[in-house]
């Protein structure tokens, strides 16, 4: 291996182009600009075979030892595994961990490729739900812009390295740790026990080595709040189930939130109208959010008013006088709250007399609700809007009931990247290593952290892609994905998560673990072993056992086999009170438009931006793909005469960006919203150049809330490609959409829904008795397929949507396919403004075949490519549509979609192991769409027929409705009288989307039911329908 | 002489209106031999007009264009016109539409309007047929070309196979290749059989041997005895009644492609006669557009008079004033029908994002055949050339709107959508003139253009026997002049 090379041409005087030998500009820049791509990696078509080597390698050993790990070698695939059937899926579970977030898994692997991840059903934490991040990231394990070997680069000029390379130089860096070499790490927050384990043991070793763990987001402010009031390093976590009111403060509890699964299912499990024990939420938020459009009462307000609102709710319950314990508050009024400061601030705001009312009536919520309050602060709010939330909890007896604190010794907080920036301009870091983190592209521009970071003289990047860090990097080490690895992770709730591989790296990878172990062992271990070393420090949990061994052996079968061990969250060492937070509430935090940097519910801080799922998945309030974009409100739109696709040129202080502008109903006036992860350089053929890099407009502090910013058209205008038409159309449109709207996504507020239970039948249309021009098959004999979806617990989150994709084998299309509407996904998630632009009630409608009895498209196919079947489902024959599309104009979902191009024309042979062996992959030409998961009913059945039993309700779960952290999708067979989907589509809530039209449709929708507080003027609940005079004789309701 | 479109001569002016006149059907004093050669000669002349050239240099190269457009269509798929999720059907169910109307005007003027006895048919007739057929084959690649899997297309026709799989006889598609396949078939034999002792004559008078081989092919060993032409009657009264109900059904059948469906727009019982009326108007429109230059260019115009160019504007406006009707109707009825999806379509097709197309429609089809009201526009035929062609383009318009607005703006508003065409539904279109046209061109230079010897029965030479009107007889005693006049040659002539 050279590092460095002096001369023009190579060693032995060879040259590959007249332009190497010549040195040519373009050459020399090719070669330092970028590592070469894929130089000389084998071709695509030896990938495969290399991966089919792997792939019979990692079957044969699971086959043999079940969930056991032992040596990593190849062996050939002579004769059948014992208990190994080919196409037979196994699953197996392993945990993700990304931003803060423990996801426990289980991941579904045909032939030894994992090919689909769904949530661990053992888990409290998750019970088998999974959000799109979690499933979006089987994709790229196979991304075939994944580093694949190790790059060295000296002088500019990269070279090649071989995995013996890359343990000579992590042994030199040992030597150097060892001797007392300077060496700084920074890696991404993780809970990994192993890793803490790890890293106590570098500073036993190095003195001189520092450990910085930093990420986009973190919960830095949350844990210098909770630690301001003594509760330790620590960050807040929620038990949704008891509480009885919720005020979310920007927190987006049921989307963004780091433990949004969980919080999902609790909050579902107090929205059952029918249980007399319904929460009630709050919003406070600029920008709409997931738990914004889920809230009974939602608020915008800027972010840098919400710590205002707190301090006024805070000073009215002390004034109420009703609390358990008001020291805490009383002190907090007492050194240096100003409830004067906060309601000067929120008077000022254009609703103020509507936030004012909404703080009264949150302050008789939440005295009414006591310990059964949760009061959630975002993470980008001031450690002291955290801090007095925690005061407010104890106030009111909330903490370790709804709230409780849990340790996040992964933000200890002096090792930010503020620090490491200081420190490495200070020349105080000789040696960095970069931990599967890239603060090159999402470090605050303020910080100016590339130059800082080239200061360093070696700088050692371990990640999954060759990205914007490892180009300004010495050495790049290719990581392995977390299929691919061993590791482990504690979850909020104490219980110790296994990250377990279901397959043998692809690639020359290694692990970070692994990488920490060359460096702090002095025999370096694998990644299982590890893991191992460190599980044997946790205390077995049988104590029958007597024999140690045995019984740690039982424990480490069992974690392996139910992916994780539970336990008891770790008691947190108490931290001494700082009353000086409270006087940072009185900062003023500057005027003019507001700025909200928010983390993208799709690409998360841009770890995802390459991934193609994630990327087209529809945002739930934007319904923007391929992009972000700078959020206005309405008004601010009309007074500037912006619209969806002007791009604007955005100026804050210290920088400026152009982005293209769209205009979010709810977005609270006189502020700006815009997702990071965006904009990135280095992140693959998906990734590139998809948005703009939010990071830019952040200062030195890192704050996501930049006051004082400037909009300037540049009169240039983009096209977005958004999935659902725009909110600014024309007005008839405009007023038409919302008339239909309110008989789509059908709500009422509690006392309706008590007053007149059907009354979500009767928003809809007036018709005529409805007769059907064919004769009608008779559909009595079960099984008889069918859905219902509760409206009133769907969150907008796209779980199902991500589900789908992967179940299905959905294709991408593209940003340019999806500006021309040709987005492929079998469901989507309409998403409707009703009422005022300033604070409209939106509503979400996961939509997807419906399976009409008497199905449009059936009659109108002329060869009969799409029939019924006798269970009800309305089929595809692939291989017999000639795609006339006709049947996509009859549909009044519009739920068919057109193979317009072959999709799949682009795909890497490394991409297409993802796809799942039971579904077809359609050609170019077809038409496709829900099949309600046929090949799950197959699955099922064959599974029953083999087990000698007829098939049960809940033995045929879909895609949607498996993932759904809500549990929202329900799904069975509707002859069964006890089946659960019969119970739900009874319900009084129940209606049929469209049923005016005599479709009979298998799938029906639960009414929404939203709980408003009765001091507040009726939430804009749909007023459509007709209130009472539901009594019109023959008329029928749809 | 100098070609012009109008006709200043009074000679040539035979559009009175007194109904004690009859008004000749053919003027400028020919005599049989005279239209025979009038006819054949255009035929006949070793080298066509130089414009005869320049125009099928242009229009073959437009044919090309549609054929490179249909193969790069077929190389890269469907997603290469403008198409989208609600929009399934555009620019090429468009065209097709279109030109299955302008296919109406051939059959109509044959089939109808010989059984009613009309006349002045003759001189059109033939002209208006071959339009028709060449219409049709531009409409019939279009449903070929939109499926997805143009390879597979054969699955519409009900071949037997051994896995007994039938296309699906619910489906109006499936009707439309039945409706639209007979309407071809009907009309290529209607055609070629009026046209079998015409190509006699060519053969008879061919001087090539490659001509005399080829016109004698076609003629089908016609020597005109009376046994020929007593069969050749009775076939084409036959084939003029099998051809009737097809005027009225192809289009209703078309127009089952949208009514039978469910999205709002499309399903309206009105579309059958609105649609058969709006195809009359269209291609009685394109028969114009294409008559009133060709009859000067060719020297025509004592065959194809003022009178005949006048009748065909009263039926253009009769039929100009139904379609303007049925707007009228669809509205009343999308508003007394109480189905607000309905209301809503109509109201989004006039005032939503679509409304210009709407409003060129209107102006088109609706505004401009009232002008035929007046007698000087219903007989200037550069004024009603003009009209002709904005009847075509309303007309693709209105198809256009059917087909897309509705489509554009259905049940559910989270899927509305808006749709452009690219440039390949553009030049697709295009290209389908070029294929028209080049037809045209090539039956104007190697077939007669107009039918001989029917013209020759409404001339009152063919009537010496003491008949008194040269009209309102039997069409079918075209022998007679042939005995009169003694002349005892094979051909009808």
């Amino acid at each position: 291996m050279t590092i460095e090379r002096t001369d023009r041409l190579g060693p032995t005087g060879h040259w590959r182009s007249l332009d190497e030998r010549d040195g040519g500009a373009t050459f020399l820049e090719r070669l330092e600009s970028e590592f070469p791509e894929g130089a000389s990696e084998a071709p695509a078509d030896d990938s495969r075979r290399r991966f089919l080597q792997v792939m019979s390698a990692s079957i044969a050993l699971a086959g043999l030892a079940g969930c056991e790990w032992p040596e990593e070698e190849i062996v050939p695939f002579g004769k059948r595994p014992e208990g190994y059937r080919p196409g037979r899926v196994a699953r197996f579970a392993t945990t993700f961990e990304f931003g803060g977030r423990v996801r426990p898994v289980l991941v579904s692997s045909y032939d030894g490729r994992p090919i689909k991840v769904e949530g661990n059903p053992e888990h409290p934490l998750s019970r088998g739900a999974a959000d799109v991040w979690s499933q979006a990231t089987v994709l790229d394990l196979y991304d075939p812009d994944r580093s694949r070997s190790a790059f060295a680069k000296g002088r500019g000029i990269a070279v090649k390295a071989s995995p013996g390379e890359v343990d000579e130089v992590l042994a030199r860096h040992r030597a150097g740790l060892l001797e007392g070499k300077r060496v700084a790490f920074l890696a991404a927050p993780s809970t990994s026990p192993t890793r803490t384990d790890l890293v106590r043991r570098l500073r036993e070793i190095a003195p001189n080595a520092s450990w910085y763990v930093s990420g986009p987001f973190d919960a830095r402010h949350e844990v210098q709040g909770t630690s301001s009031v003594g509760l330790g390093v620590a960050r807040a976590a929620f038990d949704l189930e008891k509480a009885d009111v919720i005020v979310d403060l920007e927190a987006d509890l049921l989307g963004t939130h780091v433990d949004a699964l969980t919080n999902a299912r609790g909050y579902a499990l107090r929205r059952n109208p029918d249980a007399g024990n319904m929460s009630r939420v709050h919003a406070f938020e600029a920008c709409v959010s997931s738990t914004g459009t889920a809230a009974d009462h939602r608020f915008p307000v800027p972010s840098s008013i919400i710590g205002s609102v707190l301090v006024l709710v805070a000073r009215a319950l002390l004034d109420h006088g009703r609390l358990d314990d008001d020291a805490g508050l009383r002190n907090a009024f007492a050194s240096g709250l100003d409830a004067q400061v906060a309601r000067r601030r929120v008077a000022a705001l254009s609703n103020a007399e509507r936030v004012f009312a909404a703080i009264d009536a949150v302050v008789d919520d939440l005295t009414h609700a006591g310990a059964n309050a949760a009061i959630a602060v975002g993470m980008r709010q001031m450690p002291a809007v955290h801090a007095l939330a925690w005061e407010i909890h104890r106030a009111l007896g909330a903490v370790s009931n709804t709230v409780r604190p849990v340790s996040a010794h992964y933000d200890e907080p002096d090792t930010d990247l503020v620090r490491l920036t200081a420190a490495l301009n200070a020349g105080e870091v000789d040696t960095i290593f970069v931990l599967d983190a890239n603060p090159i592209h999402d470090a605050p521009a303020g910080l100016e952290f590339s130059s800082a970071y080239a200061k360093a003289s070696h700088r050692i990047h371990v990640g999954l892609h060759r990205d914007e860090t490892a180009q300004a990097s010495t050495w790049h080490i290719p990581m392995s994905h977390v299929l691919e690895a061993w590791g482990d992770a504690i979850a909020p709730d104490g219980s110790v998560c296994a990250v377990q591989p279901l397959i043998e790296p692809l690639y020359e990878t290694r692990s970070v673990l692994e990488v920490l172990s060359r460096l702090i062992d002095t025999t370096p271990l694998k990644g299982h072993d590890l893991v191992r070393r460190r599980f044997g420090i946790l205390p077995p949990t049988d104590e029958s056992i007597v024999d140690p061994n045995a019984a740690l052996e039982i424990a480490w079968h069992a974690f392996l086999h139910d992916g994780f061990q539970p336990g008891r969250p770790a008691p947190i060492t108490p931290t001494s009170v700082r009353p000086a937070v409270w006087q940072s509430m009185r900062e003023d935090r500057g005027s003019g438009l507001e700025l909200e940097i928010v983390p993208c519910a799709k690409v998360l801080d841009g770890r995802f931006a390459n991934n193609a799922w994630l990327q087209e998945l529809p945002d739930a309030v934007q319904k923007l793909t391929w992009d972000n974009a700078l959020l206005v409100s309405v008004a601010y739109a009309r007074e500037h005469g912006l619209n969806d696709g002007d791009v604007v040129r955005v100026t804050t202080s210290t920088s400026s960006l152009e982005a293209p502008v769209v205009v979010q109903p709810g977005q609270a006036r006189g502020t700006a919203a815009l997702a990071a992860g965006y904009g990135r350089t280095h992140a693959g053929r998906v990734g590139d150049g998809v948005g703009v890099n939010a990071w830019t407009l952040v200062d030195e502090a890192g704050r996501t809330s930049v006051a004082g910013v400037q909009l300037e058209k540049t009169g240039r205008k983009i096209t977005l490609a958004s999935t659902q038409e725009h909110y600014l159309i024309d007005e008839r449109g405009f007023a038409e959409r919302e008339r239909r709207a309110p008989s789509l996504a059908r709500e009422g507020t509690l006392s309706e829904y008590r007053e007149h239970p059907e009354f979500a039948e009767h928003r809809g249309v007036h018709h005529p008795p409805l007769v059907s021009l064919w004769e009608e098959n008779d559909y009595s004999e079960g099984p008889q397929w069918a859905m219902a979806i509760d409206l009133n617990t769907c969150t907008g989150c796209n779980a199902c949507v991500t589900a789908c994709q992967a179940e299905n084998n959905i294709p991408v299309v593209g940003r340019d396919q999806v500006t021309r509407g040709r987005e492929m996904h079998w469901m989507r998630i309409d998403r409707y403004f009703v009422g005022d632009p300033d604070e409209p009630a939106v509503s979400y409608q996961p939509v997807g075949c419906a399976q009409c009895e008497l199905a449009p498209c059936e009659s109108v196919c002329p060869v009969g490519a799409t029939m019924h079947s006798t269970e009800g489902l309305n089929v595809m024959a692939y291989n017999r549509c000639v795609g006339t599309r006709y049947c996509a104009n009859n549909c009044p979902y519009k739920v068919r979609r057109f193979n317009f191009y072959d999709f799949r024309e682009q795909e890497t042979p490394v991409e297409s192991l993802a796809h799942n062996p039971e579904v077809t992959i359609r050609s170019r030409g077809v038409m496709e769409k829900c099949t309600y998961c046929v090949q799950r009913i197959e699955h099922a059945r064959i599974n029953a027929k083999v087990q000698r039993r007829p098939m049960r309700d809940g033995d045929v779960v879909t895609a949607c409705q498996q993932t759904c952290p809500t549990q929202a999708i329900t799904f069975g067979d509707r002859t069964d009288p006890d089946a659960v989907v019969t119970k739900a589509q009874k319900d009084h809530r129940a209606y049929q989307l469209l049923g005016e039209l005599n479709l009979k449709p298998r799938t029906m929708f639960l009414a929404r039911i939203r709980n408003p507080h009765p001091s507040l003027a009726p939430h804009d609940t749909h007023g459509g329908g007709h209130g009472d005079d539901h009594d019109a004789g023959a008329a029928h309701h749809g | 002489m100098a070609i012009t479109f109008d006709d200043a001569d009074d000679r040539l002016d035979n559009t009175s209106d007194d109904p004690t006149q009859t008004t000749p059907l053919v003027l400028g004093g020919h005599d049989l031999t005279s239209v025979t050669d009038t006819v054949c000669g255009i035929v006949e002349t070793p080298k066509p007009p130089r414009a005869w050239y320049i125009a099928i240099t242009f229009t073959s190269v437009l044919t090309l264009v549609l054929f490179g457009m249909i193969t790069w269509l077929i190389v890269r798929g469907v997603g290469v016109w403008g198409l989208n999720n609600p929009v399934g059907w555009g620019w090429a169910i468009v065209n097709f539409v279109f030109w299955v109307g302008i296919g109406h005007a051939g059959t109509l003027i044959s089939a109808i309007l010989f059984l009613l006895r009309q006349k002045w048919r003759t001189s059109i007739n033939r002209f208006a047929e071959a339009m028709t057929i060449f219409a049709v084959i531009c409409a019939g690649l279009f449903p070929a070309i939109h499926v997805g899997r143009i390879w597979v297309v054969y699955w519409l026709f009900p071949i037997p196979n051994y896995q007994a799989m039938w296309p699906n006889f619910r489906s109006p598609l499936l009707w439309d290749v039945f409706a639209v396949g007979t309407y071809a078939t009907v009309s290529l034999l209607f055609w070629y059989t009026g046209m079998v002792p015409d190509i006699a004559s060519l053969r008879d008078r061919a001087k090539s041997r490659t001509r005399q081989i080829v016109y004698g092919i076609l003629a089908l060993g016609w020597r005109g005895s009376h046994r020929h032409w007593h069969r050749y009657e009775k076939a084409y009264l036959l084939l003029a009644g099998l051809a009737t109900p097809l005027v009225l059904s192809v289009h209703s059948v078309v127009s089952f492609d949208f009514a039978v469906s469910q999205v709002p727009g499309w399903h309206t019982t009105i579309f059958p006669p609105y649609f058969v009326a709006g195809a009359i108007f269209s291609g009685f429109a394109m028969v114009g557009t294409l008559m009133v230059p060709a009859r000067a260019w060719f020297g025509l115009k004592e065959f194809v008079t003022l009178h005949h160019l006048e009748n065909m504007n009263k039926i253009i406006l009769a039929t100009g004033s139904m379609v303007g009707f049925a707007y009228a109707t669809e509205f009343f009825i999308a508003w007394y029908g109480g189905n607000p999806n309905e209301a809503f379509a109509f109201v989004n097709r006039a005032f939503g994002p679509y409304a210009w197309a709407y409003w060129i429609m209107v102006t088109c089809n609706v505004v401009t055949p009232q002008l035929f009201w007046i007698k000087k526009i219903r007989t200037t035929p550069w004024i009603m050339w003009i009209l002709y062609v904005f009847v075509n383009i309303g007309m693709w318009f209105e198809r256009f709107v059917i087909t897309v607005t509705s489509l554009s703006r259905d049940f559910l508003p989270s899927s509305w959508d808006y749709y452009a065409p690219t440039t390949i539904d553009i030049l697709t279109f295009l290209g389908s003139f070029g294929l028209f046209f080049t037809l045209v061109l090539l039956f104007i230079r190697f077939l007669p253009m107009l039918a001989m010897a029917e013209i020759k029965t409404v001339m009152p030479i063919a009537h010496v026997s003491g008949e008194s009107s040269p009209v309102g007889d039997y069409h079918g005693d075209i022998e007679r002049p042939t005995k009169t006049k003694g002349d005892s040659e094979e051909t009808g002539r």
